[in-house]
């Protein structure tokens, strides 16, 4: 028994005694990670991660650009051609910005709820709060002819979700109901259809001028000094440890599978809260089609923060190299396997969500079964291994 | 010892100092953590945010207020555990109320469940039957908290006797992993070995704890051991009032009227003790005769002994890994001895060839569903509001299947439940159950450290 009590007290003594050992290896400070003559895969994983969103980041300022030029054409022709040209280059910015949808951390992210969330996201990117009735109310009130004051209105007359319906819906019915004011006053009425497009085209030369400005705002809340720098832990406190900065990231990651899976491909082909058989009006995007292209972008937006960039970047590291790195190398390869097999499957599909769902729902269904086996491996194995927080776990005690 | 000799043993009467101080640092702490539940913003997300509850079998009818009362009962509780400390003829009423509203709370929701907890319903209705405001105790009523400290350190102990535990140095491994920016010891956190050297110290200590506090030579050890151990389970893992709760317990352990000897210790230090208040009767006051236990009584006491210990050892009766099937889990001090997350999906087959799934989120909040992702009892009973909810939606032959995945301190997930058994079918209920699949076979992962010599480093070596 004393021996027993010899080894514990000898067991707690060890910790302790370890600071003489390694006080001369460097401590925490508050402003610096820890340097204790280590590399730590987390702190390579962060600064990769930096990298990444920044260069996303760059990517959609001068896809915003090119849109607001885009729609400053179409505004001053009026013509299809150029209305086209807005349509390619919103779906370019889409694109991007769905990638980014899967990194929904600090500023992008919800206050309150994302370490450092000041909401930017739902300036740039309302969905599911879209309203096309809003947007249509918009055009009537024109209250969008004044950028600045325009910034002010609700998310869902402004982001690239009222865009794609500005640019992409055809005819000159609104999406409001008949008893709507603007309907029973003959407002929309009156404004016949050249008029409609000359203002749909003002209103999403004004929404592309805000979007390059909120995604320049955003890129530079990712420098050194700012997010970018908290994230790495290089500046202030918003993250207490690397461990607290990684949970942020796999916070993000979940996008995968509430929005995705959930949502955005559950719902339409009928798998969960659809009364009819499939439900192909719940689609993402159902004006520019871009719906299945908005799935296969967040999967490769998926795949960018679980590489830490491109998966053959040698310079990237991500959760893959993490999990190697502790030896979770099954898992690695695993979830690998699995990103691999969705892309697969989601580049063979041809046509639109809503025409896949129309003619073959199996096919669709098979890529919310493909994220599930991934996302299964997120919720369950992932979160243990690295022992990282569900999101929005309300942060109780335990025992 | 004969029982006439036993009950005459029992009923000596002693200093009832200890109890006395284990009544005030349990209403003091128990009114801290009802400030700090507030504080933190629990009673609103616990309570307020959740739509659906999770309710204890045979406690149903358990439904929470309004927000508002909620919050009214956290400040009730906060009053009531200074009551508590503060003794007297209100300790009683006051405990009882507590005991009561705690109870109440506790109840609600069983994602709410903590071992510590439990811990503190147990202490409250022990602290209610002994007089522990009294100057002097019946011997019986040290004992028998002595007795329950001894319990949860036993069981705690016992749960921990297992391959993962003390072979794999799971979940330790994992969590100490996570924990490499600890400053000074975090380099060594990583380290598998440590892990398995911190799970055995776990072990041990759990194991050793009561028998070596219950030697006189070993106990001040003992107690300064606990006083670390928790000191270090407390700054490592969030598990609130526990750590202090079990150090506090502790103390019934030293002689009964150790906090007046540890004040003349005191005063003799600070040289402040005067003539009359070091005399031997004012020192140690004399022990006042106490009613003595009738046969009652000590049939009370031996059934509470009794169900203290068959309640813990209900798990094995289950057989296989209680951390997998969960069946004997609450109630039996398994602390923090597993690493456990969970994907579920529900599907629900109705009107004939319909089929729809059901995610956990639509009923739950981000803590109830982390906390149930791993529970089978839990899930069922999940499984029957949903299924519930479609036969109130006017649909036929609903079924619900569900598909569990489990991954169990690191390894790769498993079904936990069988996704071919409809649930609907499944009754609630205390018997085994056979619709929960067996665990994954193979051990836990083991991690290696994941931070390595930078090359150059190793490179520039002469």
């Amino acid at each position: 028994m004393k021996h027993a009590l010899a080894l514990f007290t000898l067991c707690l003594a060890l910790p302790p005694t370890l600071v003489g050992c390694s006080s001369d290896t460097g401590g925490a400070n508050d402003d610096a990670p820890v340097d204790d003559g280590f590399d730590d895969v987390r702190q390579a994983l962060l600064e990769s991660t930096v990298v990444v969103v920044r260069g996303e980041l760059d990517t959609l300022v001068g896809q915003a650009e090119a849109l607001q030029s885009a729609t400053d054409a179409w505004v001053a022709s009026g013509t299809a051609e150029d209305r086209a040209a807005a349509q390619d280059a919103w779906s370019s910015a889409m694109g991007t910005w769905q990638r980014l949808e899967l990194i929904q951390v600090g500023p992008a992210g919800a206050m309150g709820v994302a370490v450092g969330g000041e909401d930017l996201r739902d300036e740039i990117y309302s969905w599911p709060l879209v309203n096309p009735c809003r947007v249509d109310q918009e055009i009537v009130e024109q209250a969008y002819t004044d950028a600045a004051a325009f910034a002010a209105e609700p998310v869902n007359v402004r982001g690239l979700d009222a865009l794609e319906y500005l640019l992409f819906v055809d005819g000159t019915d609104n999406a409001c109901a008949p008893n709507s004011g603007i309907n029973t006053s003959g407002d929309w009425a009156a404004i016949d259809a050249d008029a409609l497009n000359s203002r749909r085209a003002a209103y999403a030369a004004t929404l592309a001028e805000l979007l390059t400005a909120t995604a320049t705002d955003l890129r530079g809340r990712w420098s050194d000094a700012a997010f970018g720098g908290e994230l790495t832990l290089a500046v202030a406190d918003t993250f207490r440890t690397r461990q607290d900065a990684l949970n942020a990231l796999s916070d993000a990651m979940f996008y995968l599978d509430k929005e995705v899976k959930d949502m955005k491909l559950a719902v339409p082909t009928g798998l969960t809260d659809c009364a009819e058989a499939t439900c192909p009006d719940a689609v993402e995007s159902p004006w520019s089609g871009r719906s299945l292209d908005n799935v296969r972008d967040n999967i490769a937006g998926f795949a960018m923060l679980y590489h830490g960039g491109a998966a053959d970047d040698p310079n990237a590291v991500g959760f893959h190299d993490l999990l190697e790195a502790v030896g979770a190398a099954d898992l690695a390869e695993g979830m690998d396997v699995s990103i691999g097999d969705i892309v697969m499957w989601t580049d063979d599909l041809d046509g639109t969500m809503v025409e896949l769902i129309a003619t073959d729902n199996a096919s669709v269904i098979e890529v919310h079964d493909r994220i599930k086996t991934l996302t299964d491996l997120l919720k369950t194995q992932f979160v243990g291994v690295l022992d990282l927080e569900l999101p929005d776990r309300a942060a109780g005690d335990n025992d | 010892m004969r029982l006439a000799a036993l009950c005459d043993r029992l009923n000596e009467p002693v200093s009832g100092a200890s109890l006395n101080a284990l009544r005030i640092g349990f209403g003091a702490l128990m009114a801290f953590s009802a400030v700090r539940f507030v504080a933190e913003g629990w009673v609103e997300r616990f309570y307020g945010e959740p739509t659906w509850f999770f309710t204890y079998y045979g406690f149903d009818f358990v439904r929470p207020l309004p927000v508002a009362g909620m919050y009214a009962l956290y400040v009730a509780m906060a009053a009531l555990g200074v009551a508590i400390a503060v003794g007297g003829r209100l300790y009683r009423p006051a405990l009882a109320a507590f005991v009561l509203v705690f109870s109440y709370v506790e109840l609600i929701d069983v994602t709410n469940y903590l071992n510590h907890y439990y811990l503190v319903t147990l202490l409250g209705l022990l602290l209610l039957v002994v007089p522990a405001h009294r100057p002097t105790v019946p011997r019986w009523a040290v004992w028998l908290l002595r007795f329950q400290i001894g319990v949860v350190y036993t069981f705690a102990a016992l749960a921990k006797a297992g391959p993962d535990w003390l072979i794999h140095a799971q979940p330790l491994n994992i969590w100490m992993s996570a924990r490499t920016e600890t400053p000074v010891i975090g380099p060594l956190l990583d380290l598998w070995w440590v892990a398995l050297v911190m799970s055995w110290a776990g072990f041990l200590n759990d194991l050793l704890a009561p028998w070596l506090l219950a030697w006189r030579r070993t106990r001040p050890w003992m107690f300064a051991v606990i006083v670390v151990f928790h000191g270090f389970t407390g700054v490592f893992f969030q598990i609130g009032i526990f750590p202090i709760l079990m150090v506090m317990g502790a103390t019934t352990f030293f002689a009964p009227d150790w906090p007046r000897r540890l004040r003349d210790r005191w005063r003799r230090w600070r040289g402040t003790a005067s003539r009359v208040e070091t005399s031997p009767t004012t020192r140690n006051p004399p022990i006042a005769p106490v009613a003595p236990l009738g046969r009652f009584g000590l049939v009370a006491i031996a059934v509470w002994m009794a169900v203290q210990v068959v309640v813990p050892l209900r798990g094995w009766a289950y057989g296989g890994d209680v951390n997998w099937h969960e069946q004997g889990m609450r109630w039996s001090w398994r602390v923090m001895c597993r690493e456990k997350n969970g994907a579920i999906t529900y599907a629900v087959h109705f009107d004939g060839d319909r089929r729809h799934l059901v995610y956990p989120s639509r009923y739950l909040t981000p803590h109830q569903e982390r906390e149930f992702s791993g529970q089978p009892d839990m899930i069922l009973q999940l499984a029957h509001q949903i299924g519930a909810d479609y036969r109130a939606a006017g649909h036929d032959d609903v079924e619900v299947r569900v598909d569990a995945l489990v991954s169990l301190n690191g390894r790769p997930p498993a079904p936990m439940i069988d996704p071919t058994v409809d649930l609907m079918e499944i009754r609630r209920g205390l018997a085994r159950a056979d619709w929960i699949l067996a665990p994954p076979p193979g051990p836990p992962i083991r991690l290696t450290p994941s931070r390595t010599l930078p090359t150059a480093a190793l490179t520039e070596t002469p």
